[in-house]
């Protein structure tokens, strides 16, 4: 039966090549856009490492106006007057770097044979509580840590798990960007740039006018009581201007933000998604009409096998495994290119993407071709025998 | 004879409805997905306003200083000398730490050293990063605001609604004046016409509105007000410091060919320029290169830092993505109109006896495919035309609106036209070999 269906295949060579061309220009077209959506949403899952409900981000531009210790009052003070409001429960701040906001700072260093890499944002000591970050081990910042002669930081899991192991880190001290740093705890994580964020490396270094200064702090944190409403933003914004004495500010609704960065990445996934289904829609609707096309053509054929005595089954098992023979052979060969990917290490990303792509992939492509080729041998199979060998 | 072709072509479409749908299926979305990214590509790098001379363009966007500590590694060699051991040490230096600050430059950086530029015919200096908040009727507006000169109005050509955009004199004498987008006048005002000689207030300044634009819609210009550069509080207090600031410089060539004579122009300054004297203390080099705009522009979608790589990366992107999109279409329809030959057999037969030669039969078949093809072409500009408002409408591309031109037409035509060549011409060549004795045997005339 096998040998039959090749030698079938083998007496159109031209018009089979052409087909099985086309399904394995989909099966890397599939694998491709698979991959990249997969890679993106194996994300979602993770933890954020911070909450976004009920939180207001204040971004100052620049304030060159002010000298560096007026802008350090300044700064302090419309933390006192914020507080003050009824409705604003905690407010941290951070410098450039934050949740949302796009800029990322990061460095290498080599420290006693180990690789310090990470990314690092500075934070005053009420950030991590303003934006509920969980703490797994040690503790988080305090305001006494100000004093300590340390630079004090607080890696995140992912980090500690890449440059120590299983070891246990809290209170120790390490030297990071040429300063005595103290580790006083960690959190479970800090994607601040959002949930499509690979989990990487991440520090928040206490910012301590010792070191780096209140100075340049960018971003302010609110955490609002849940009351609060669009109209109460204009009393903060009232606060932040004339301490500020800028209007250079924007306030971001948290969860928009979020919503907006999600959006951002979710647009190329379904745009591509989409340019996928309808080329999956396309072939599918080219082979189905190829098929029945060319089974329609061997009425002749069909008649002589149901004369014969073939059952309606045995002819549409036929014609579906020839088109079946086809795929598999396209699929091979698109199974041994796209293996490449993962097998010699093209990319920076696990491995275990590019397979779920490549199963999916074919997965979906038999089921098509499948789909397919079973309506119309149904309809070759319901021929009566004396018509079909009538016919010619 | 081609009115005949076209006939022919109509009623064969009509013959078998059902081939006709699925390729024309075909034909319409690939054509429409490939309009909306023609529309994408001629709106952020064509000739489009309000940067219609895009590819005349250099700009300068920022500023780096650096400075390398070298590494001293010696090396010990150790050899026999008249029977005692000798050490020999030798040093070599490899750059180790460096410090590195990289930011857009302040305004006096530019005006000092790069604002005579030979090869230029017009440069432009403007801030775009700068978000104020203001409230108007208890309600929030976010002005974006755009600093820059008088030349900025010469190198862009935005589409004024009313008024002008403001002169070297208002520049000069700090006059308060802004140019602000019908959007935002719509956002502040609740209309789009009748703005000018209103006052909108930002940053505690009021300014004058003296002209209404249409929004720039590319990704380089977001922004919905415009002002003289003299007015920025925050640069005028950079002026003693290490030239970082947030302006860019653009500059514009008589010609395309100008675009290599500027940047070299630039290189050639920046050998000459030395680290400003506030950051001697820290930095040691300095560097700032021109680009062109499609170079800047590259790095700025894929966010890296080397333009000249970007570009051929996002290039070979975009034609990887064109490739594919285009090839399993066509494909499809090559299957499709390979199997469905037969059908033609007679017809073929008949006319090769009567003396057709094969050209006659292959141009038949082609210009039947490429009618199908502009169908398919026409139904395909609808979708994208639909889907091009909708994305506009939804500001699903942020700032970016989707622009169409002329260009954008012609440009579909000839996609349009490949697509039927490609298509078209595996299935005639095919049929036009078909044997004459083996074609009349099909014999369903």
């Amino acid at each position: 039966m096998i040998k039959h269906i090749f030698t079938l295949i083998w007496k159109k060579k031209g018009s089979n090549a052409l087909i099985m061309l086309e399904i394995l220009l989909a099966f890397v077209v599939l694998f491709a856009v698979l991959s990249f959506v997969f890679y993106n949403t194996d994300r979602l899952n993770e933890s954020l490492g911070f909450e976004t409900e009920n939180r207001k981000y204040i971004r100052f531009g620049e304030l060159e106006e002010l000298s560096d210790s007026l802008r350090t009052e300044a700064l302090v003070e419309m933390k006192r007057s914020l507080l003050d409001l009824d409705l604003v429960e905690k407010l941290g701040y951070s410098h450039a770097v934050g949740p949302y906001n796009g800029s990322n700072w990061c460095s290498t260093s080599d420290e006693l044979g180990y690789e310090i890499s990470a990314c690092y944002a500075i934070v005053d000591y009420d950030f991590i509580d303003a934006n509920a970050m969980n703490i797994v081990q040690g503790r988080g910042f305090e305001e006494a840590d100000l004093n300590a002669p340390y630079q004090m930081i607080i890696p995140n899991m992912t980090f500690m798990e890449k440059t120590y192991g299983d070891k246990s880190m809290v209170d120790s001290i390490i030297s990071y960007q040429g300063e005595e740093s103290k580790i006083i705890g960690v959190v479970e994580e800090f994607k601040y740039n959002g949930e499509f964020e690979e989990s990487r490396n991440a520090f928040m270094i206490l910012s301590n006018p010792k070191f780096n200064g209140y100075a340049n702090l960018r971003n302010a944190y609110l955490k609002m009581h849940p009351s609060a409403d669009a109209a109460y933003e204009e009393q903060i914004s009232k606060i932040v201007e004339s301490t500020l004495k800028s209007t250079n500010f924007v306030i971001h609704d948290a969860p928009l933000l979020r919503k907006r960065a999600n959006l951002q990445s979710w647009i190329p996934i379904i745009a591509l998604l989409s340019i996928c289904l309808f080329l999956c829609v396309n072939v599918a609707l080219g082979l189905f009409g190829v098929l029945s096309y060319s089974i329609s053509r061997r009425k002749a054929e069909i008649g002589l096998r149901r004369a014969i005595g073939a059952h309606a089954g045995s002819i549409i098992k036929q014609f579906t495994f020839e088109i079946l023979a086809i795929a598999g052979l396209a699929l091979i060969f698109g199974v041994l290119m796209s293996v490449q990917v993962p097998i010699l290490n093209l990319l920076e990303v696990k491995d275990s993407v590019f397979y779920r792509a490549i199963m999916y992939s074919a997965i979906i492509i038999l089921f098509v071709v499948t789909l397919c080729a079973l309506y119309p041998s149904i309809q070759a199979s319901k021929i009566h025998p004396a018509t079909a060998l009538h016919e010619d | 004879m081609f009115k005949n072709y076209i006939k022919l072509a109509i009623r064969v479409m009509g013959r078998n409805k059902f081939f006709t749908a699925i390729s024309l299926f075909g034909i319409s979305f690939t054509l429409a997905l490939l309009m909306i990214i023609l529309s994408m590509l001629e709106t952020e790098v064509g000739r489009t306003a309000p940067l219609s001379e895009k590819s005349k363009m250099v700009i300068v966007p920022n500023l780096e200083l650096k400075k390398i500590f070298y590494d001293t590694i010696p090396i010990y060699d150790t050899t026999y000398l008249n029977g005692a051991v000798v050490v020999d040490t030798t040093y070599d230096y490899k750059p180790g730490d460096s410090n590195n600050s990289n930011s857009e430059f302040a305004h006096w950086f530019l005006e000092e050293h790069l604002s005579e530029i030979p090869n230029a015919s017009n440069y432009t200096f403007m801030n775009t990063g700068n978000i104020f908040n203001s409230y108007v009727n208890n309600s929030k507006v976010e002005l974006r605001a755009i600093f820059t000169d008088h030349r900025f109005w010469e190198i862009t050509d935005f589409t004024f609604i009313d008024g002008i955009g403001f002169n070297e004199q208002a520049v000069n004498n700090e006059e308060l004046v802004a140019v602000i987008t019908d959007d935002l006048a719509d956002q502040i005002f609740g209309r789009r016409t009748n703005i000018l000689g209103e006052t909108l207030t930002m940053d505690d300044l009021t300014y004058k509105i003296i002209g209404v634009i249409k929004p720039a819609g590319i990704l380089l210009f977001s922004g919905d007000i415009v002002v003289p550069h003299t007015l920025d509080k925050v640069d005028r207090k950079r002026r003693s410091e290490q030239g970082f600031g947030s302006y860019m410089a653009l500059y514009l060539g008589d010609t395309k060919d100008d675009v290599s004579l500027i940047k070299d122009d630039i290189k050639f300054i920046n050998s000459k320029t030395e680290v400003p004297a506030p950051a001697q203390e820290n930095y040691d080099i300095i560097e700032f290169k021109a680009f062109s705009f499609h170079e800047a522009y590259a790095s700025r979608i894929l966010n890296n830092e080397k333009p000249e790589k970007s570009l051929s990366t996002l290039t070979w992107v975009i034609y990887g993505l064109i490739g594919f999109l285009i090839l399993l279409p066509t494909l499809n329809l090559i299957n499709l109109n390979v199997s469905r030959m037969l059908e033609r057999s007679s017809e073929i037969g008949v006319r090769k006896a009567f003396g057709a030669d094969r050209k006659t039969i292959m141009l038949q078949f082609i210009v039947e495919n490429i009618i199908q093809t502009f169908i398919g072409g026409l139904i395909g500009l609808g979708l994208a035309l639909l889907a091009i408002y909708l994305i506009n409408e939804a500001k699903l591309m942020g700032d970016v609106i989707l622009k169409l031109n002329a260009r954008f037409f012609i440009y579909s035509l000839v996609i349009c036209l490949l697509f039927g060549l490609l298509s078209g011409i595996l299935p005639a060549y095919r049929m036009s070999k078909m044997h004459v004795v083996k074609a009349l045997k099909q014999n369903k005339l």
